[in-house]
C-alpha cells in the first residue's frame, strides 16, 4: 500500500468529483499568479470543470494582498535595486516575496459543487498540500486557517477570494526562503526597524530545504499533490489544457488589469486613529507593530504573538542600526508599548 | 468566527435582499445596505472593508466592494443596478464595526437604485 493509499483508506471513500488539472509549469509571474483568475471565469460560466492549477514562477516578484496599499507597503529603493514587478492578487493576506524557489497551487471552483468559499474551505482543501509534503519527507502541519508550518515556522502561505462568480484558493510552498528579500521589500518608517523585522522573519519562516536538507523535483511535488487531493477525499483530477477563451481572456483582460498602474495602486484603506503606524504580520499570530510615541520623535516597536508583546524597542532618532534600543520588560517604556498593543485590534 | 449576537437588532423596514445583504429605504429614495448578521458570522472577524466609490454607477452583481476575513476576500456587488451615494467611513476605518453592529453603525453603503421596483422584486423577508 502506497503512502497515498494508506491516507485514502484512513479518509474514506473515493471522491466522485472530477476536476481539471492545468500544470502551467515554469512561467512568467503574471501567468503563474493570475492565470487562475481567467480560469475562474470559465469555471463560473460552467465552460470547464472546477480546476486545480500548478505553476512555478520563472522570475521573482512581489505580490500584494488585495487590500494592501502599494504606497504604504513597498520600499521603492528595493524595487529600484531589484527591478521586480509588483502584482496585486485578488485574494487576501499580506505582502509576499515570490520567486522560482516556490511552487504554486491554485483552485478555482464553483460554490455548488466545490465548496462554499471562505476560511473553512482553506482548512478543508489544505489537507492535501499537508499530506503531499509529509509523503515527501517534510513534517508539515496546518496552522488553521491558512498556514502550513513545521513546528512553529511557516513553510507555506495560503489565501482565498471570490472572483467572477467562482471561488479561488491560492497557496505556495517555500522550497527555499529568501529572508533578506522578504524583509528588504517592506517599507518601514525607520532603518533601524529592518534588522528587527528580518530577525523575526528568520525566526518564523522556514523552507523545505532548510527543514529536510534537500528539495524534491517540482514534478514529484506536483504529482504527489494531485494524488493527495484524491487520497484526502477532495477530488480526482484529469490533466487538461487551457481553453482558447481562457488564453484570450488572460491576454486581453487579466494581463491588462495587472499591467494597469491604477490596479496596482488602489487607494490605501482608511486608518483608525491611534498610535499604530505600521502593522506587519510575519506568520500566523507572529508580527510587529510600529507605534508612534506622543510628543516625541521616537517610535516604539513591539514584536508580538497575538496581543502579547515578546520584545519591545525604542527607535530613533539616529539613523542606522544604532537607532534601536531594546527595552527591558518591567520598564515604563515597555509597559506603555504593551498597553498600546492590548488596545489595538491587532491582526484580526 | 464572531459568535456574539448583534448589539443592535434590525430596525423597522429592514429587509433581506439576496443571501447576504439587508436594505432599508430612506425618505429621499436612497437605500442603506448592509451585511446580515448571519453573513457577518459566516465571514468571521473582518479585517478589511473597501467600500464602493460614491458617485459611481454599477450593474447588479458587478464587483463594487470587498471584505476580507482570515485572508479570504469577498468581492461583492450591489443587489440591483444603481449609483452609490455614500460609503460608511466608520466601517472602512474599523471593519469590526460590521461584526459588532451589522444593522446599525456597521452599514456598508447608501445607494440610489436605477429602477426602484427592482428592489421590491428581489426583496426577501423583513428582518
Amino acid at each position: 500500500m502506497s503512502g497515498h493509499d494508506a491516507i485514502a483508506a484512513s479518509v474514506g471513500e473515493e471522491p466522485r468529483a472530477l476536476w481539471r488539472h492545468l500544470d502551467l509549469g515554469r512561467c512568467d509571474p503574471v501567468r503563474a499568479q493570475a492565470f487562475v483568475e481567467s480560469v475562474a471565469e470559465s469555471v463560473a460560466a460552467g465552460e470547464v470543470p472546477n480546476t486545480l492549477v500548478t505553476a512555478q514562477p520563472n522570475a521573482p516578484y512581489v505580490s500584494l494582498g488585495f487590500h494592501q496599499s502599494f504606497s504604504e507597503e513597498i520600499d521603492e529603493g528595493f524595487l529600484a535595486r531589484r527591478r521586480v514587478p509588483v502584482l496585486r492578487r485578488v485574494e487576501g493576506g499580506g505582502t509576499t516575496w515570490l520567486d522560482p524557489d516556490q511552487w504554486f497551487y491554485q483552485l478555482a471552483y464553483r460554490e455548488e459543487d466545490g465548496g462554499p468559499g471562505g476560511p473553512a474551505d482553506l482548512v478543508r482543501f489544505l489537507r492535501a498540500p499537508v499530506a503531499a509534503a509529509r509523503l515527501l519527507g517534510l513534517s508539515a502541519e496546518l496552522r488553521a486557517p491558512s498556514d502550513l508550518v513545521v513546528g512553529d515556522r511557516k513553510v507555506s502561505g495560503n489565501a482565498g477570494g471570490d472572483w467572477a462568480g467562482a471561488h479561488i484558493l491560492v497557496g505556495g510552498v517555500l522550497g527555499r526562503a529568501d529572508h533578506r528579500a522578504m524583509s528588504d521589500l517592506l517599507k518601514l518608517p525607520h532603518p533601524a526597524i529592518r534588522p528587527i523585522v528580518r530577525e523575526e522573519i528568520e525566526r518564523r519562516v522556514t523552507s523545505w530545504e532548510a527543514e529536510t536538507g534537500s528539495l524534491p523535483a517540482y514534478a514529484a511535488w506536483r504529482d504527489h499533490l494531485v494524488e493527495a487531493f484524491r487520497a484526502q477525499g477532495l477530488f480526482r483530477s484529469r490533466p487538461g489544457r487551457p481553453t482558447p477563451s481562457e488564453e484570450t481572456r488572460f491576454r486581453t483582460e487579466t494581463t491588462a488589469r495587472h499591467e494597469d498602474p491604477s490596479w496596482r495602486e488602489l487607494p490605501p484603506a482608511a486608518k483608525a486613529p491611534g498610535p499604530v503606524v505600521r502593522r506587519l504580520r510575519i506568520a500566523g499570530p507572529h508580527g510587529l507593530l510600529v507605534l508612534s510615541a506622543t510628543g516625541t520623535d521616537r517610535l516604539g516597536v513591539a514584536v508580538v504573538h497575538g496581543a502579547t508583546v515578546r520584545e519591545a524597542y525604542a527607535v530613533g532618532p539616529p539613523a542606522g542600526r544604532e537607532g534601536a534600543r531594546r527595552l527591558a520588560e518591567g520598564t515604563d517604556e515597555f509597559a506603555e508599548i504593551a498597553r498600546a498593543v492590548a488596545n489595538d485590534p491587532g491582526f484580526a | 468566527m464572531s459568535s456574539a449576537p448583534p448589539r443592535v437588532p434590525p430596525g423597522a423596514g429592514v429587509c433581506a435582499i439576496g443571501p447576504d445583504l439587508w436594505y432599508r429605504p430612506e425618505a429621499d429614495g436612497t437605500v442603506v445596505v448592509g451585511l446580515t448578521d448571519a453573513a457577518q458570522r459566516r465571514a468571521g472577524a473582518l479585517a478589511h472593508y473597501r467600500g464602493p466609490l460614491p458617485g459611481r454607477s454599477f450593474r447588479a452583481g458587478e464587483p463594487a466592494l470587498s471584505l476580507e476575513s482570515e485572508k479570504w476576500v469577498g468581492h461583492l456587488g450591489l443587489p440591483v443596478d444603481g449609483t452609490v451615494v455614500a460609503t460608511n467611513p466608520a466601517a472602512e476605518t474599523d471593519p469590526g464595526t460590521i461584526n459588532r453592529d451589522p444593522y446599525g453603525a456597521g452599514w456598508l453603503y447608501r445607494m440610489r437604485p436605477r429602477v426602484p421596483a427592482d428592489l421590491e422584486a428581489r426583496r426577501g423577508p423583513v428582518l
